[in-house]
């Protein structure tokens, strides 16, 4: 069977079976940043973030690591065992990219086969070497709080292989992947802050005055308008009073429906764009470090494991495309979380006729 | 330290609004003598200084990064204007017609500036690099501008307004075009990025000014996917793009280049949810091997709606 005639990846989820104890070891890889240690992201404004050591620490210890290398051998084994496979330690690479958004690169740090990982890894944990003083890309990508970047580990295939049945064959499939990002001062979340919708900026956006509030945003998917191109505007003379009185009950309630109409505005805007440009978006790894991509791992955060389940997160994606109103059903209800009750009871309370 | 200038986004507004109501249209095929030249020269930098009036500095203590002038920049655009000028159909009254001309098709021509505006700029930012190795001199890349939008727009608005102006000139506002929040719809930005994932040494900027109304090509199917962490894909899919036609007839299943395009981008999305996309992964001999899968795939894909269809 030629592979011009069958192109494996004709669905948009990941087609290959048996990983899944790869992926959790993988999954359980943390990064340290100075003294903060984050399983997913993290904000570059931690204290002194250019002179902090970033460490990647692959097991909680020696022990804990070897197992982490046996699993990755014993499930490629099992794996062969099932597909009749031809997957090893020699066509395998293991590497740590590092991505930049804003500078559009995606660099390499570290490339080697896995089984010279199994060799010259020794240590449970890897520090990603950051001299200042070297000119090259990777050390300036990350001397520089304000931009976000991304640190991935990443298991791939080095060369192509015999094709099987659901097996990964071409080169630069991968495996097993664990992606970090490191988010940047200028890419804060200044879509949950909300800005007053003064009079020039209404004329701007042709708003009447009856307009209470509006979500200014174009692509939430996109990774690059993660920053201040999303602006989330009440009414002036309202946004005034909620600033001064910011937790007294109506206030707290209300800041909740703010926040609950600008994320449901967020999510509709995305399944507009899934729906009408399905060619740019395949899937989660697409949207990395955009603001969608924050909401799904806030959606499908596994509470048990306190971490993002990534299987989860990707069914969510595809739910986008296809019952977009069902997702944003579920955020509202994280979106309430714990004052759900309260609000019910509120809403109740204001229902029933009084006394 | 750093420097480069920036403006933020009611600047950028507030500064068309003047170049509109107080300046007259920047020209670039009527000028035909020096004095005309010169006259415009001035209007320029009168332009330019009402930038510079309101636009910030912006600086940084990292080490890597470089003293940004723009100074030189400026005996450089004629040099660019000229790559307009020089073209079939720079006859204003032609262009108008739409007669076909090299000139007609603008996005082509975006892409013959962009070589000379990406050689230029990277040019401009080593100016005060006192390194002796050249593999040490920062880049424009290391500035931390091109993720700076502000910095885009001080470009577009104070150096590039004649090109926008031109390259934009029956939209009804300027704005997406320098400072919107659609990055992919900047133009001077697109350009860069465009120049950049093409260039090589061996084949300079030929990729660059290969396609043909690929405004949607660059802008959605390159530079708002993951395959632009892949500068061999991209030079692959380019590679097959300009084998594309403008008259479907001409093309494989008899599809046109829109289609292809489209369907293409959609096809390599699904292959980068299991891809690793990253610069040096692939040869280009292997990324031009994954572009011609996905056409196959598509041919086929395409041949059997051919029979399916009545």
């Amino acid at each position: 069977m030629s592979d011009a005639i069958v192109d494996g990846e004709s669905r948009e989820v990941r087609p290959y079976t048996g990983l899944d104890d790869i992926e959790d070891v993988f999954e359980a890889i943390t990064l340290k940043v100075g003294e903060t240690v984050t399983d997913s992201s993290i904000p570059l404004d931690i204290g002194e973030f250019t002179t902090s050591e970033v460490r990647l620490i692959f097991a909680s210890g020696e022990k804990e690591f070897l197992n982490f290398k046996e699993t990755i051998n014993k499930a490629i084994k099992d794996f062969n065992k099932r597909t009749q496979g031809d997957i090893n330690n020699e066509n395998l690479e293991f590497m740590i990219l590092l991505k930049s958004v804003g500078k559009n690169k995606a660099i390499p740090l570290t490339r080697c086969s896995l089984k010279d990982f199994e060799k010259n890894f020794s240590r449970e944990h890897v520090i990603i070497e950051r001299d200042m003083d070297r000119s090259s890309l990777p050390e300036r990508v990350m001397c520089d709080p304000n931009s976000t970047f991304h640190i991935s580990v990443i298991l791939h295939l080095d060369k192509k292989v015999k094709r099987h049945p659901l097996t990964p064959f071409r080169k630069g499939t991968w495996l097993a992947e664990k992606t970090f990002t490191l988010r940047g001062l200028r890419e804060s979340l200044n879509v949950f802050r909300p800005h007053p919708l003064t009079k020039e900026i209404r004329e701007r956006l042709e708003l009447p005055s009856d307009v209470v509030y509006f979500s200014e945003l174009q692509d939430p998917l996109n990774p690059e308008e993660h920053g201040d191109s999303m602006l989330f505007y009440v009414d002036e003379d309202l946004f005034e009073t909620l600033m001064s009185n910011p937790s007294t009950e109506g206030s707290v309630i209300y800041q909740t429906e703010l926040a609950i109409s600008n994320i449901k505005t967020l999510f509709q805007k995305a399944a507009d764009v899934l729906r009408d440009q399905p060619e740019i978006y395949g899937s989660v790894a697409d949207i990395k470090g955009s603001i969608m991509d924050t909401l799904l791992d806030l959606l499908a955060h596994d509470g048990e494991k306190n971490r993002v389940d990534k299987k989860t997160k990707e069914e969510y994606f595809t739910q986008l495309k296809t019952s977009p109103e069902k997702v944003i059903a579920l955020i509202e209800g994280r979106t309430y979380g714990e004052r759900s009750n309260k609000h019910k009871k509120a809403w109740k309370n204001s229902m029933n006729p009084g006394d | 330290m750093s420097g480069y200038k920036t403006l933020d986004e009611d600047q950028a507004r507030k500064l068309i609004d003047t170049f509109i109501d107080e300046f007259p249209p920047p020209k670039i095929f009527e000028l035909k003598t020096k004095p005309e030249k010169d006259a415009e020269q001035i209007i320029d930098k009168n332009r330019l200084r009402k930038v510079n009036e309101i636009a910030q500095s912006h600086s940084s203590a990292s080490p890597a990064a470089v003293d940004f002038t723009l100074e030189t920049l400026l005996g450089k655009i004629d040099e660019m204007k000229d790559i307009l000028r020089n073209l079939a159909g720079e006859n204003p009254k032609k262009c108008a017609s739409g007669g076909g001309n090299e000139i007609d098709d603008k996005d082509y021509v975006e892409g013959l500036v962009a070589a000379k505006f990406h050689e230029v700029l990277n040019e401009c930012t080593r100016l005060n690099c006192e390194h002796l190795e050249p593999e040490r001199c920062p880049k424009l890349e290391d500035s931390g501008a091109l993720e700076d939008q502000g910095f885009w727009r001080y470009l577009s608005l104070g150096y590039f307004w004649w090109f926008i102006y031109w390259r934009e000139s029956s939209s009804k506002s300027f704005l997406p075009y320098i400072a919107g929040s659609r990055q992919r719809d900047h133009v001077l930005r697109r350009m860069y990025l465009r120049a950049e994932l093409t260039y090589t040494e061996e084949d300079g900027y030929d990729l660059c000014i290969a396609t043909h109304q690929s405004r949607d090509f660059w802008a959605s199917h390159v530079l708002s996917s993951n395959v632009r962490y892949g500068p061999e894909l991209v030079r692959a899919l380019v590679r097959f793009d300009v084998t594309l036609n403008h008259n479907a007839k001409k093309n494989p299943c008899g599809r046109s280049r829109q289609e292809w395009r489209r369907e293409l981008a959609k096809i390599m999305a699904r292959k980068n949810t299991n891809l690793v996309l990253a610069k040096d992964i692939y040869t280009d001999s292997e990324a031009d091997q994954i572009i011609t899968e996905a056409v196959n795939y598509l041919e086929k894909n395409f041949s059997s709606e051919m029979y399916d269809t009545p």
